[in-house]
């Protein structure tokens, strides 16, 4: 055996560097926005924080666009469970069966999980253009013209256009872990099964679908958080625009902090996303867990 | 009749599976024409093959848009930063997975604890503190911050994978008088080898497709990553369609390479990580 010197000696030198990072560059900063969600504080590097209480929240669950972010997270939940979670479960089902072709589909439906997420946004707003944008002429040439929107300008339509653009990023995510639920199913269940006499659909209903529940469990999870952490595809395709409109947590904190510079505002907001996740996290999963 | 029906309902998941590939990948197919087009051609034959096959816009985004920096500063920092997540990232494992030792689980949790930090919530902290060491415009600052970042999902990845190799390998090496550090390096690192290239992967993907921190702590233009420039470019020439989507086309091409090649190790990692959440 390793004796014991050598041990918690090389134990310290592999462990140090990482951990080291790890908590300057991450956890230190973490605690410190909870902290100075307490405090005012205006940006300049070493000007004193003064302590405020419970200013900062006040001041955000007294802001309208806080609200309107929240709302657009809803929207974000709601997409994802209403048309997300059945495309990434259909999709997950199409790719787990014995298809000809297969290996192609799965590859296209994933791809745009792994493209830059900067590129992809722009190239949807300059594909979503309400004059001259492919979608809008696409729209126009099958004689859908009266369909034409302006699906980014427009105050409510943008709230759902950017959560439909995040499902055509995700849903390929989604369906992997949707796949692997469902390979998971021991084949003999369906067999059982289809000596009773059961034909597709009710596979579907009575075997799929309730063994997938752990699989369901997770996507609840992740839609919840993912939808709080929402940032990329708003910042580049509307800038939380127009006048505010398609906001969500991430994009306000980053406009107050570093646009507006309410330094404490901000992290009121970063403590919110972190606890609200956090929250929900643990609410779903204890839900879920019970009804079993 | 049952057979035909069975038919029917293979033939509609087909079509089905058709439709939402075609919706997944013309929009990518229409970017990638269109960058070969002039504006005017863009608006009057969306649909069509480009007349000719004109590199001036990708000369345009490459060259006068600086996509060309940008490709070199992103790869940098994406490889540099993987490096020191891979060397940090298994150093770790390897004391928490191998070792033996009482805090170890511990110390592990703590690191997976970083997993679940949602990025904007150490937004406004972390720019205090890099400018408190006027650090921002530094390549050290963004490797560090990267490395800090994606730390605990690789030491997920990598302990998980080095806790399944055989104690006896260990026991065995000590007897023939290896220590610590040559176990590690030229038994347990090499053993694990699958882990630490899905971790390499992901994190050169996850630091390659940033955007937040580059937009954080990047101001200097000759510093600019590949979202920054694309970003900047199109605010100021939104109406050079041609030039844009040639970018968008640069700047996907890597990932579509990455991901062709890795596809497997891509996808599980992918999925570990939305599970992991």
């Amino acid at each position: 055996m390793i004796s014991n010197r050598s041990k918690y000696a090389t134990a310290a030198l592999f462990l140090l560097p990482a951990f080291a990072v790890y908590t300057v560059l991450l956890i230190y900063p973490v605690l410190q926005s909870v902290f100075m969600s307490f405090y005012e504080w205006n940006g300049i590097a070493g000007s004193k924080m003064v302590f405020s209480g419970l200013d900062n929240y006040k001041t955000m669950f007294q802001m309208p666009e806080f609200w309107t972010s929240l709302a657009n997270v809803l929207k974000f939940i709601l997409i994802g469970f209403a048309l997300q979670m059945p495309l990434s479960f259909f999709l997950g089902y199409l790719i787990s069966r014995k298809m000809k072709g297969n290996r192609f589909f799965k590859t296209a439906f994933f791809m745009p999980v792994v493209l830059p997420m900067t590129a992809v946004a722009l190239m949807w707003t300059f594909i979503l253009f309400p004059n001259g944008g492919l979608f809008n002429t696409l729209l126009t040439e099958i004689g859908l013209g009266n369909l034409v929107r302006n699906w980014l300008g427009d105050t409510t339509i943008v709230t759902y256009t950017t959560p439909i653009i995040n499902m055509w990023v995700y849903a390929g995510l989604n369906m992997i872990i949707f796949s692997a639920g469902i390979v998971g199913i021991p084949e003999q269940l369906y067999q059982a099964a289809a000596i009773d006499g059961a034909t597709g659909w009710r596979k579907l209903r009575y075997i799929t679908i309730p063994l997938l529940k752990d699989t369901f469990k997770i996507y609840a999870v992740t839609c919840f958080t993912g939808s709080l952490r929402v940032f990329d595809i708003i910042f580049v395709m509307t800038s939380g625009g127009p006048n505010g409109a398609s906001d969500v947590p991430a994009t306000l904190l980053y406009y107050q902090g570093f646009k507006y510079m309410n330094f404490g505002l901000a992290n009121s907001i970063g403590t919110f996303i972190l606890v609200a996740g956090l929250f929900l996290s643990i609410v779903t999963n204890r839900y879920l867990n019970n009804d079993k | 009749m049952r057979l035909a029906r069975f038919r029917l309902g293979g033939s509609l998941l087909y079509l089905f599976s058709a439709v939402w590939a075609l919706i997944t990948l013309y929009p990518l197919v229409f970017t990638a024409m269109s960058s070969f087009k002039t504006t005017d051609e863009i608006y009057s034959a969306p649909f069509k093959l480009p007349s000719l096959y004109s590199f001036s816009n990708y000369a345009r985004a490459l060259f006068d848009a600086g996509m060309l920096r940008a490709i070199g500063n992103s790869f940098g920092i994406a490889i540099v930063s993987t490096l020191s997540v891979i060397l940090l990232g298994s150093l770790a494992s390897f004391v928490l997975a191998r070792l033996g030792l009482k805090f170890g689980n511990a110390v592990l949790l703590y690191f997976l604890l970083g997993i679940m930090i949602p990025v904007h919530t150490t937004l406004v902290p972390l720019m205090k503190l890099v400018s408190g060491v006027q650090g921002q415009n530094h390549y050290l600052t963004m490797v560090l911050i990267y490395t800090a970042f994606h730390l605990p999902f690789a030491i997920f990845l990598i302990s998980s994978h080095m806790r399944g190799i055989g104690k006896e390998l260990d026991e065995s090496a000590a007897l023939d008088g290896c220590g610590p550090i040559r176990l590690f390096a030229s038994i347990i690192f090499p053993l694990t080898m699958p882990a630490i290239a899905t971790a390499f992967i992901l994190t050169f993907l996850y630091v390659y497709n940033d955007l937040i921190f580059a937009v954080i702590f990047i101001s200097d233009k000759s510093m600019f990553t590949i979202p920054l420039t694309m970003l900047t470019f199109v605010a100021k020439s939104l109406t050079e369609y041609g030039p844009i989507f040639a970018s968008i086309i640069v700047s996907i091409i890597p990932m579509i390479v990455v991901f062709l090649i890795f596809q497997e190790r891509v996808v599980s990692g992918l999925a570990a990580g939305a599970v992991k959440e």
